[in-house]
């Protein structure tokens, strides 16, 4: 009898409890999820460390080359596609170069590098 | 109906939640725990990312006050009182000024990104006129420079009118000179290059004077072995009043502008590394023994300089007396070797080797007006391997291969009992050897395209 009792004693959950604590679980889950896909979104160290060497690479070829124009291209690399894009300040023998790495299908801007050439 | 427990039922209401509670706090902590570590890589990189931004910036900053002092044909004094300053965007943008460093002028810089900053600093001479294309330039107006002997020269020879050159050799030997690759080309506008000294006068003066007439001094003489500089000063002195010594010293100046100087001597040895925008000012003599390197400092003595035991030396070494290059030490380019002359008749002796490598520009002011009797000069000693452009108010006297530009009042040949002059036998000058055009000290003022000399490593 007292063995009975006992296995009485041990009732399942309640649906509301279920009911409540799958909410909370739920709502918590999905929190997580929103911030963990934002977190992807807007910190993704390695699309920004393509897009920073990227960036540098050009800088660096266009501080080296005698050529100056604007141009445009689309990498892809690690199957992320990246915007570069050369735009050239002229200021006579001073050339201002700026060179700015985008995600391809959003336009965001990833990184964007200023510097400036004396060309006698 | 059986009675139902409710203070048992009480007991374990919500025990779901509970352990729902507690999976969740174990899954918030684990998503916390990589939401931090995602963060901090991603503040790494970004500030990374702002850093080289703002390096970039800084040599924008660079290119662009080139820009303008040649654009505006600024003397040296404008030079040095400009300074520019760009907002290139709402987070972009660079800070320049300019300052005399030694025989050239110091130009730094500082680009600003978000919050990152980074400095470029660099050293700015004069590049050099078409002449120094040339292996020979005899600019003395009063003797015919003769080229005798064994002599070989590859590349031009720059003479005035009058000069004894080829085919109309005196003296002995005279059939096996050779001149290759090159031409005597005989000029009336060849002149002395007018020096102006009044940069490095005035930096040394100043320099000097710190020394001589301190604010505060450390009493007696002093050995470092070891400097723990502030990074966040701009700049940081030591004075000692009588000898200084610097033993296996490992210093880079960084962001930062460090002088050394001793009211008397100071030696430096036992394998010391010191580099950056040092400057070491001894009232009378620095010796450089024992391994010792230096990069792109100045050095800075009235009595003599003297570098030697295999040390390496890259940067300005400036004496009103000797500077003495010797037992297996190297000067590498860029460095510059001035012994100047502002008002007295002492003598002046710029000497490489015997047993060393050099790629230093030499330059030997003399504006004593003692005429042909002084024997300031630059000497190339035996064994010795000298790249790179030696310019003499007076004498030059080659005894070792020269690649590069000897330019110079008179060449030496001295045979006793006579005397000659401005002779040029038993040598090998080899313009074609020297693969680096040297930028000049700013003393050479018809020059006026500036360029690079030294870019610092700023960290």
């Amino acid at each position: 009898m007292g063995a009975i009792n006992l296995l009485k004693d041990r009732r399942g959950l309640t649906i509301l409890e279920v009911l409540i604590a799958s909410a909370v679980f739920m709502i918590g889950f999905a929190i997580m999820f929103f911030l963990l896909s934002e977190i992807v979104g807007k910190y993704s160290a390695k699309e920004k460390i393509i897009a920073y060497h990227l960036a540098q690479e050009y800088m660096e070829n266009s501080l080296a080359s005698d050529e100056f124009s604007n141009a445009e291209s689309v990498e892809t690399n690690s199957n992320i596609s990246f915007k570069i894009k050369r735009e050239i300040i002229d200021m006579g023998q001073l050339k201002g170069i700026r060179v700015t790495v985008s995600r391809e299908k959003t336009g965001k801007l990833l990184v964007s590098f200023y510097d400036e050439k004396y060309i006698r | 109906m059986r009675r139902l427990n409710l203070n048992k039922l009480r007991q374990k209401k919500g025990s779901a939640l509970i352990s729902v509670l507690v999976v969740l706090f174990i899954l918030l902590t684990a998503f916390f725990a990589v939401f931090s570590f995602a963060l901090s890589r991603a503040a790494i990189l970004e500030k990374e990312i702002n850093s080289t931004r703002a390096s970039y910036l800084a040599d924008a900053g660079i290119n662009r006050f080139l820009y303008e002092i040649e654009k505006d044909s600024l003397t040296i004094d404008k030079i040095i009182s400009k300074k520019l300053s760009e907002k290139i965007s709402a987070d972009e943008k660079y800070a320049v000024s300019a300052e005399p460093w030694g025989g050239y002028i110091l130009i730094s810089s500082e680009g600003m990104a978000r919050g990152s900053e980074a400095a470029k600093k660099v050293l700015i001479g004069l590049m050099p006129n078409k002449d120094l294309n040339a292996a020979i330039i005899n600019c003395g107006a009063n003797y015919p420079v003769v080229i005798a002997g064994r002599t070989k020269i590859t590349g031009d020879v720059i003479v005035g009118p009058g000069s004894i050159t080829r085919g109309t050799i005196e003296g002995e030997a005279y059939q096996d000179e050779e001149l290759t690759d090159g031409a005597i080309i005989q000029r009336a506008d060849v002149t002395k290059p007018e020096i102006d000294n009044k940069p490095i006068k005035e930096y040394l003066s100043s320099t000097i004077e710190k020394v001589a007439f301190p604010d505060d001094f450390i009493i007696g003489s002093s050995v470092i072995t070891d400097l723990d500089i502030p990074r966040k000063d701009t700049s940081y002195i030591i004075r000692v009043e009588d000898n200084l010594e610097l033993k296996s010293l490992n210093l880079e100046a960084g962001n930062v502008k460090i002088s050394l100087m001793a009211g008397r001597n100071i030696t430096i040895g036992d394998s010391c590394h010191i580099s950056g925008t040092i400057e070491i000012i001894a009232r009378n003599s620095i010796i450089i023994d024992g391994g010792s390197y230096m990069s792109g400092v100045i050095l800075a003595a009235e009595d003599s300089i003297v570098i030697k035991g295999g040390s390496i030396f890259s940067g300005q070494a400036l004496c009103n007396k000797t500077i003495i290059i010797s037992k297996n030490a190297k000067a590498l380019y860029p460095s510059l070797l001035y012994a100047y002359d502002f008002d007295d008749d002492e003598e002046r002796t710029i000497r490489f080797g015997p047993d060393i490598y050099s790629e230093a520009i030499a330059v030997l002011n003399d504006v004593s007006q003692i005429g042909y009797s002084g024997e300031s000069k630059i000497i190339l000693d035996t064994n010795s391997i000298v790249c790179g452009y030696l310019y003499s108010d007076r004498y030059i006297d080659i005894r070792s291969v020269l690649l590069g530009i000897a330019h110079s009042e008179s060449f030496w040949y001295k045979k006793e009992p006579t005397t000659y002059i401005n002779w040029l036998r038993n040598v090998v000058i080899n313009r074609n050897r020297l693969d680096f055009m040297p930028v000049l000290p700013v003393m050479f003022p018809n020059q006026n395209r500036y360029a690079i000399f030294t870019v610092y490593e700023v960290s």
